[in-house]
């Protein structure tokens, strides 16, 4: 068990390669849904619950289904129904068996499905390598899914946080809205570029 | 509609990215030059036509309550043949492009046209929505991606244009390349937009 | 029941359809992908040896491989000769490849006889456009990328980022804004070469079978006969 990877994919998803600041994935939940804190915060939670159990549905497609039978190239399909039909089944099982935490994520959660950052982080489980070229492992690609999440997160929670503040601020009317919700996220995205060429190798 | 309106809509005043707000993530992910915006555009548009075309075709035998799944693996396939298709004879594009290729089938333009329009029109107009659609994409792209480049590099298309006039010394921002100079041109863009719409508005409501 | 049943039935039937299509599509493509992964890497082999062989023998050159043990995993490198009958190298080729900022980079170094680099190119990496992304760009005009003009003439054990050098190594330049990917390069090479090098001065491994153990007088027979039919071989082949 090599915990220092873990650490470095935890640092890396969460801080220098951002999901949302670093590689541009997931903007449309993070522009549409960062509008109030708590729906921020909720999304957030959907998001990593999801991320976390795709990476591991997707990585056992991949060992057991498509590498066996030299199928690679059905990948997109394959990972994009296991997400759908994944998200599906917690809605489902959510609505039945959890009643309250449905009322509070379920309505994210079919935005998920076409979340760039869902398919994205199952496709870079896969190809990702470390420095002597082994793959992510099992535990590895389930953790990036999780910390990716996480990483989104933050990321979205602190736009809510500054967005919402930015309702009562005095903005020309061009660029209230969207504009000034991606001027914003430029800026923390600056601020988020300071955490490169941190050495944690 | 007529034909002519049917395609044009999508360049400008239904435009996908900038008013429609849908497909953000690879407009400004590979809106690092204008070459990679080209690309993307006409792949996600090779895309949107094939499936357009194929889910408008079927749209009587896909029973409505698992239509989104069977358009998704329609639309999946058709990224897949692209994918495979730029990888095996432009792999310059396919290794620029990278992840984003696979993510098409996650644009929201493509399941949103499929789901608004061609499950809904004939086959005919399904295409030339689809065609209109993707046009729009790639002009939003290069528009980003113009911007991009020649704040960032000072290049446009990999022509370095001050160098080329004989003025030395312009280096560019590289800033606009990376991920903020992404959301700073998407965020000018949009508010450009906007504040030509109010302008008009004023306008109308001055007379 | 009956309709999740067909409802079911129905998307695997489109999902069967699909895969179908795909599999017969990537049959087109897989050899064409194929293809094109060796070309690049004996395009990127025969280009970081430019200059070092007449034009003409260039597509005619012999690639001896051999194996290099980098972190417990086994590597390749190319000894590289004119023809079938030249028997000495007259350069290397190896294929480094160094953790950089957001990913492996993947160098080819083409050396001479002398081990001294004559030129490298950067072929695989996922760094960041316009800073460690620029290893691979030809600055309009010229017609070879920068970063790889660098390297030439450096000794491949001792090349370093200009910032790091204490005076004992070969100076190269860093790329703006991409030191990491630089010293990425840099240290690579420097390791790949010291492992080269290893090899390159290593006595030939002989190893003997306990149970085929041949006397001298036989191992020098079959070596006789065999350069009598290489002779004859090679007699009739230049008649033809």
């Amino acid at each position: 068990m090599d915990f220092s990877h873990l650490v470095v994919i935890a640092v890396s998803s969460i801080f220098i390669n951002n999901f949302v600041l670093g590689r541009f994935l997931g903007i449309c939940p993070f522009i549409g849904v960062s509008k109030k804190l708590e729906s921020a915060v909720g999304m957030g939670m959907a998001v990593i619950f999801v991320m976390t159990l795709a990476s591991i549905a997707t990585y056992t497609v991949q060992k057991f289904i498509l590498d066996p039978f030299g199928i690679q190239y059905l990948q997109t399909i394959a990972f994009i129904l296991v997400i759908a039909s994944l998200v599906q089944f917690i809605e489902m099982f959510m609505k039945k068996n959890m009643p309250s935490l449905y009322s509070a994520l379920g309505i994210f959660l079919p935005l998920i499905t076409t979340n760039c950052a869902v398919l994205g982080v199952a496709i870079l489980n896969i190809d990702s390598s470390w420095a002597d070229g082994t793959r992510y492992n099992f535990i590895e690609s389930a953790w990036n899914g999780f910390t990716g999440g996480v990483g989104f997160t933050v990321a979205l929670v602190l736009m809510a946080g500054i967005r919402e503040r930015l309702e009562l601020a005095d903005l020309p009317e061009s660029l209230k809205g969207l504009p000034i919700a991606f001027i914003t996220s430029a800026l923390i995205a600056m601020a988020f570029l300071g955490f490169s060429g941190m050495s944690i190798m | 509609m007529s034909v002519m309106k049917n395609l044009t809509k999508g360049f400008f005043k239904e435009n996908p990215v900038l008013v429609l707000a849908l497909g953000l993530c690879p407009s400004l992910a590979v809106t690092t030059s204008i070459e990679n915006g080209i690309g993307m555009g006409l792949a996600a548009t090779a895309v949107l036509i094939g499936s357009s075309t194929i889910i408008s075709f079927l749209k009587k035998f896909i029973p409505e309550s698992i239509r989104i799944p069977i358009f998704i693996v329609i639309i999946a396939t058709f990224v897949t043949m692209i994918d495979l298709t730029l990888q095996a004879f432009i792999p310059a594009l396919s290794k620029s492009l990278g992840l984003f290729i696979p993510l098409i089938v996650v644009n929201c333009i493509i399941l949103g046209r499929a789901e608004a329009y061609a499950s809904k029109n004939s086959v005919f107009s399904s295409m030339i929505d689809a065609l209109g659609m993707g046009i729009g994409f790639t002009i939003a792209l290069v528009l980003i991606s113009s911007v991009r480049e020649f704040a960032g590099t000072g290049s446009l298309f990999g022509y370095p244009l001050f160098q080329l006039m004989g003025i030395e010394g312009f280096q560019g921002s590289i800033m606009m390349i990376l991920p903020p100079g992404g959301f700073l041109t998407m965020g000018l863009i949009l508010g450009f937009m906007q504040w030509n719409k109010l302008r008009k508005k004023a306008k109308e409501g001055g007379r | 029941m009956g309709n999740i049943f067909k409802l079911s039935a129905i998307l695997f039937l489109v999902g069967g359809i699909a895969a179908g299509m795909l599999a017969f599509y990537n049959s087109f493509t897989k050899p064409e992908i194929e293809k094109l992964k060796a070309a690049t890497e004996a395009e990127a082999r025969q280009y970081v040896l430019k200059g070092l062989f007449p034009e003409d023998k260039m597509d005619a050159l012999i690639y001896d491989a051999d194996s290099l043990e980098i972190g417990g995993k086994k590597e390749i490198f190319w000894k590289v000769r004119e023809s079938e009958q030249e028997r000495n190298y007259k350069a290397f080729v190896f294929l480094s490849k160094g953790q950089g900022f957001s990913g492996v980079v993947e160098t080819m170094v083409g050396t001479d006889a002398n081990f001294r680099i004559n030129t490298v190119k950067v072929l695989k990496h996922t760094e960041t456009p316009g800073l460690g992304a620029e290893s691979q760009t030809i600055r309009y005009g010229e017609e070879e990328p920068y970063f790889e003009t660098r390297f030439k003439g450096d000794d491949p054990l001792i090349v370093i980022v200009e910032k790091d050098d204490n005076d004992e190594f070969d100076n190269v330049e860093s790329l703006t804004g991409a030191t990491i990917t630089t010293r990425a390069v840099c240290s690579s090479i420097n390791k790949y070469a010291a492992a080269v090098k290893e090899k390159l001065s290593a006595p030939p491994v002989i190893y003997v079978d306990p149970e085929n153990i041949i006397s001298v007088e036989e191992i020098l027979k079959k070596h006789k006969e065999e350069e009598a039919a290489k002779a004859e071989a090679e007699k009739s082949g230049g008649a033809e």
